[in-house]
């Protein structure tokens, strides 16, 4: 059995690394792997944190007020805690430039999914249209996943939406916010589902319900956002240390991979990376590579590879991003009510909306924001701020947030490139993104639907602060060497095996040939164990 | 046995005093005593205090730190009564309590005996400076003791919360550029970080020869020129000196003390400094060292800097405090005001080097009081969102709301009955408009005047570019 090279530590990483593992390959994983700082007081809830603490500013705002979200064009309504910083902290050996997007990447270990809210949802029949394999052929790998990493969700009116698949753990405890939205529904129902074509029903997550393995379930300790203490919120860290129990495993950390080498076959022979330790150039011989380091990296370790043999620049067309609308919203059965801590903090209600006019499903997410900072709130209240707190205190348990995300497709105006610079061992990454046309419109259409969906919710949305993100914030990226079946160039099989170097594969988004609306990571993390099953 | 020695230091808590305890390794030392007045001082750190120890006496009490003189190898005598005072005051501790001293170091046979005298002890006439007298007197029941001492008279000690420093500001920032006599006197300043060294280099290194050692800075200089150099920290002019002669003034101050002293500025053996040459003839062990002391520029720049950080400081803790009251209505504990200080420094692209004319203007305003701040705050609601005022603000909700208990106030009320929640709600929202009207007429103008100004500043600044 050969010797595969897995670049990157994230989602789909760790699950291609396992499933290869367990099938006895020999697998190196070479990854930057920044790690997180220390857990602080696991036992303690998020409100005992602020009493018990010596320095809980520092805890919650970082020890540069890095988490203070002043008053800005485009500021946020929740920004990152200071413990997540390392997820999204920069690395000097990576220039980047770009236009109409604001990317994210993250060189910690287990990637970005360190820090994300656990939205696992499969995709259907329907959004797998243009990828060369159908709902079918993947279940038994999202079962899979299911079973590694615990997925709690019900049976519901979504299920047309998120196929059903097996390992699927009960749902988590609701809050009563989110029990009075599911019943506001309920009662609603026809008027949602006829002339809205709205449907509620409990999000995918990947937390523990019940105890698994050695993972205990949800404490419900209300520090989700600040970074579960009890690992029920899977991150994929949790599957790397589970790969370095293997013999057949080697952990490279702090290595950059700038390019790999090829021979006149178009075999790669052998991968480079910049130690970070010693500044030094590594190489490490292999019979397969596997690029699995988000779709912005793997493009620039592809492109780079052939500039530095060939000095042909290329262009990675079709870059993908799933567009965010923020939409707070005020339950009005919720007011003057007393807020509770004590409960899940991520989404715990998702939405799903067919949209006729663009023949697309708006996907959403509903958390009911409780433990989140409070001052990004107030301080967007179109009152001076303590008549803002005042109010905040009648509405703090009423206040929620729809997170709508809206499907991408490949467009050649939006590529990646490199540029080369005068430092002969780095190049800059070009990324250009232009919205379509119809952008404005959809964006309309679907703010439109969902405050209608809201409104009839007994929800009402404060005029003036929906926000709009910036495309790259969802940090859903995808698409710039897609499937196909065609043998084009900067192509891959439906395998994810590229179509111009034998043994390379893109086992994430980079070979996604398109976006849905739902969050990608437990399709990126279904479809890595599918190539490694099936590859190798 | 340990080779380490025990020190006594009077007036520890002292302008010099306090400084020579910060440049003081205590692990050098079995144990260090320090007479004070006010026992430890407040800003003392805890955790440098293992080993030091604060007596609360008086110099004239021996009883009190007998048993501690007795323990002790050096005495380090810096307690001084210094500035305007009576004369008797002067006598009563800088002669009085020194002989009282020197005694009880006798008695105790302590080893060695330092004695920060003052330059002015050397004035050609003292008679009418009961200052330099006093201290003349000191030095005499030194020397005459059996003692191995060493004295230091140092020049003009220029730091932070030095008497001599705020007077001379004093003159040299108004107005007017007041200058007592000709002006030709020549001072020799030193920074009392370099003096707190030297002291510290004569007790380490155990330099007691019996001797006066004069100690000043590396330069002299006119006290004219002085006081320019204080100047040109705060202000580009270069404006005409004031010469106030002193034959006239000082026989007035004389006679005045008798009856006004409290509400004098300053005394007229004071004005000594500014007639006679304040330099040294001679530095003993520490010609050296004058090579590593601050020049006067770097003296006066640090000094001033350090003062308009203390400014500052103050100012933020106003802030805070004005802040705090206007959006939870409860003061902030040490631990919200040294935050939302520290955070000024993190933040300050965003707090400090952002700031429009027009924000500092409406932040003094608003630290002067709650109400104010509440006008200000809805004002730039509308008119100045992103504004350093409204970040400001904005930082302390942040630091209250993840600090106990402060963070409670933020906790949602239960109120089960909708009408009185809609009534508070409504009674609440309905004022808003209300000072939001009175706010305008008095912010407004001034701020498009601000802008108008900034505007036709910009243009002027350009056109000169060119």
């Amino acid at each position: 059995m050969g010797k595969i090279v897995v670049v990157g530590s994230g989602a789909s990483g760790v699950h291609f690394a396992l499933t290869l593992l367990r099938k006895g390959h020999q697998v190196i994983m070479l990854d930057v792997g920044k790690l997180p700082p220390k857990i602080v007081s696991p036992e303690d809830s998020f409100i005992d944190l602020k009493s018990g603490l010596d320095d809980p500013v520092d805890y919650f705002l970082g020890a540069n007020y890095e988490a203070v979200i002043f008053p800005d064009f485009e500021s946020e309504y929740y920004g990152f805690p200071p413990d997540k910083n390392y997820v999204f902290s920069k690395l000097d050996s990576l220039l980047l430039e770009a236009s109409g997007f604001a990317p994210l990447m993250s060189f910690a270990r287990g990637g970005l999914a360190e820090a994300w809210t656990g939205g696992v949802y499969p995709l259907s029949d329907q959004d797998l249209k243009q990828f060369p394999f159908s709902y079918a052929d993947l279940e038994p790998y999202y079962a899979e996943v299911a079973k590694r990493i615990g997925i709690s969700g019900q049976q519901d009116d979504l299920v047309r939406f998120y196929p059903l698949h097996d390992n699927l753990l009960p749902p988590l405890e609701l809050d009563t916010h989110s029990e009075i939205l599911l019943a506001q529904y309920q009662h609603h129902k026809n008027y949602l589902n006829n002339s809205l074509k709205c449907f509620l029903g409990r999000s995918r997550v990947a937390t523990l319900s019940v105890d698994m393995q050695t993972r205990k379930r949800c404490g419900y300790t209300g520090r989700c956002l600040w970074g579960c203490p009890t690992e029920s919120l899977y991150t994929p860290s949790i599957t790397l240390n589970h790969c370095r129990k293997y013999p057949n495993f080697t952990y490279t950390p702090n290595m950059y991979v700038t390019h790999f080498n090829f021979n006149t076959n178009r075999r790669v022979t052998a991968v480079i990376a910049e130690s970070l330790d010693t500044r030094q150039l590594c190489e490490f011989s292999c019979d397969s590579l596997a690029l699995a380091s988000g779709t912005l990296s793997s493009s620039k370790i592809f492109m780079d590879s052939i500039f530095k043999k060939t000095g042909d620049i290329i262009r990675l067309r079709g870059l993908m991003d799933n567009q965010q609308i923020l939409v707070p919203f005020i339950n009005l059965k919720m007011l003057g009510r007393k807020y509770n801590p004590d409960t899940y903090q991520y989404h715990q209600i998702a939405m799903g909306i067919q949209c006729d006019r663009y023949n697309e499903y708006i996907h959403g997410q509903i958390t009911t924001l409780k433990t989140a900072q409070i001052h990004p709130i107030i301080q967007e209240m179109p009152l001076d701020l303590p008549t803002s707190i005042l109010l905040f205190r009648y509405i703090h348990a009423a206040l929620g947030i729809l997170n709508i995300n809206l499907q991408d497709t490949r467009r050649d105006e939006n590529y990646l490139t490199v540029e080369a610079t005068p430092d002969s061992l780095r190049s800059r990454l070009i990324i250009r993104y232009l919205p379509s046309p119809s952008e404005a419109d959809r964006i309309r259409k679907s703010i439109k639907i969902a405050k209608k969906a809201l409104l009839r919710l007994g929800c009402v949305v404060p005029p003036g602060m929906i926000h709009i993100r910036p495309m790259g914030a969802s940090v859903h990226y995808a698409g710039t060497v897609p499937m196909s079946e065609n043998k084009l160039g900067l192509t891959t099989s439906g395998l994810c095996q590229s179509h111009d170097f034998e043994n390379l594969y893109f086992v994430d988004g980079t070979a996604f040939p398109s976006l849905p609306a739902k969050n990608l990571t437990f399709t990126l993390m279904a479809n890595a164990v599918r190539v490694a099953e099936n590859a190798f | 046995m340990s080779s380490l020695k025990t020190l006594f230091i009077t007036g520890g808590s002292g302008f010099i005093g306090s400084r020579l305890l910060q440049e003081i390794d205590p692990a050098d030392f079995k144990l260090i005593y320090c007479l004070t007045r006010k026992g430890m001082p407040s800003e003392f750190q805890k955790s440098k205090t293992d080993n030091i120890h604060f007596v609360k006496g008086d110099l004239l009490d021996p009883k009190i730190y007998e048993p501690y003189i007795s323990a002790s190898d050096i005495v380090v005598h810096l307690a001084a009564v210094t500035g305007k005072a009576r004369a008797e005051s002067y006598f009563r501790t800088n002669d009085l309590g020194t002989q009282v001293l020197v005694k009880q170091c006798e008695k105790f046979n302590v080893a060695h005996f330092l004695y920060v005298s003052s330059i002015a002890a050397k004035f050609l006439d003292i008679s009418n400076y009961p200052y330099a007298l006093s201290k003349k007197q000191g030095e005499d029941a030194v020397t005459s003791s059996h003692l191995n001492y060493t004295i230091l008279r140092p020049t003009i000690v220029i730091g932070k919360d030095s008497g001599t420093w705020d007077g001379l500001v004093r003159l040299s920032k108004g107005p007017l550029f007041l200058v007592f006599g000709d002006g030709k006197a020549r001072i020799q300043p030193i920074y009392v970080d370099d003096l707190a060294d030297c002291i510290l280099s004569i007790i380490t290194r155990g330099l007691f020869f019996n001797k006066i050692i004069e100690l000043g800075g590396p330069e002299d200089i006119s006290i004219e020129n002085f006081q320019r150099q204080i100047r040109r920290v705060y202000y580009s002019d270069a404006p005409r000196a004031v010469h106030i002669p002193l034959k006239f003034l000082i026989p007035v101050l004389r006679f005045s003390e008798k009856f006004l002293l409290p509400v004098l500025p300053f005394t007229a053996g004071q004005l000594s400094s500014f007639r006679y040459d304040g330099t040294t003839d001679n530095h003993g062990p520490f010609l050296d060292c004058q090579l590593n002391m601050a020049s006067i520029e770097q003296m006066v720049t640090d000094v001033a800097s350090e003062e308009q950080n203390e400014i500052r400081r103050w100012a933020l803790i106003r802030e805070c405090k004005t802040f705090s009251a206007y959006l939870v209505n409860q003061t902030p504990s040490l631990y919200i005001q040294e935050k939302y200080i520290d955070a000024h420094k993190k933040r300050a692209y965003d707090l400090q080097y952002a700031m429009s004319p027009f924000d500092r203007m409406i932040i003094k305003a608003a630290r002067l009081s709650p109400f104010v701040t509440k006008l200000v705050d809805i004002y730039s609601r509308y008119f100045l969102r992103y504004s350093v005022f409204r970040k400001k603000l904005v930082l302390l909700l942040a630091i209250l709301e993840n600090s106990a208990p402060y963070h409670t106030y933020f906790d949602s009320a239960n109120c089960s009955n909708k009408a009185l929640l809609i009534i508070k709600i409504f009674w609440r929202v309905s004022c808003f408009p209300f000072f939001l009207l009175v706010s305008i007429p008095i912010l407004g103008p001034l701020h498009i005047g601000s802008m108008i100004f900034a505007r036709i500043a910009h243009r002027s600044k350009k056109q000169w570019a060119k």
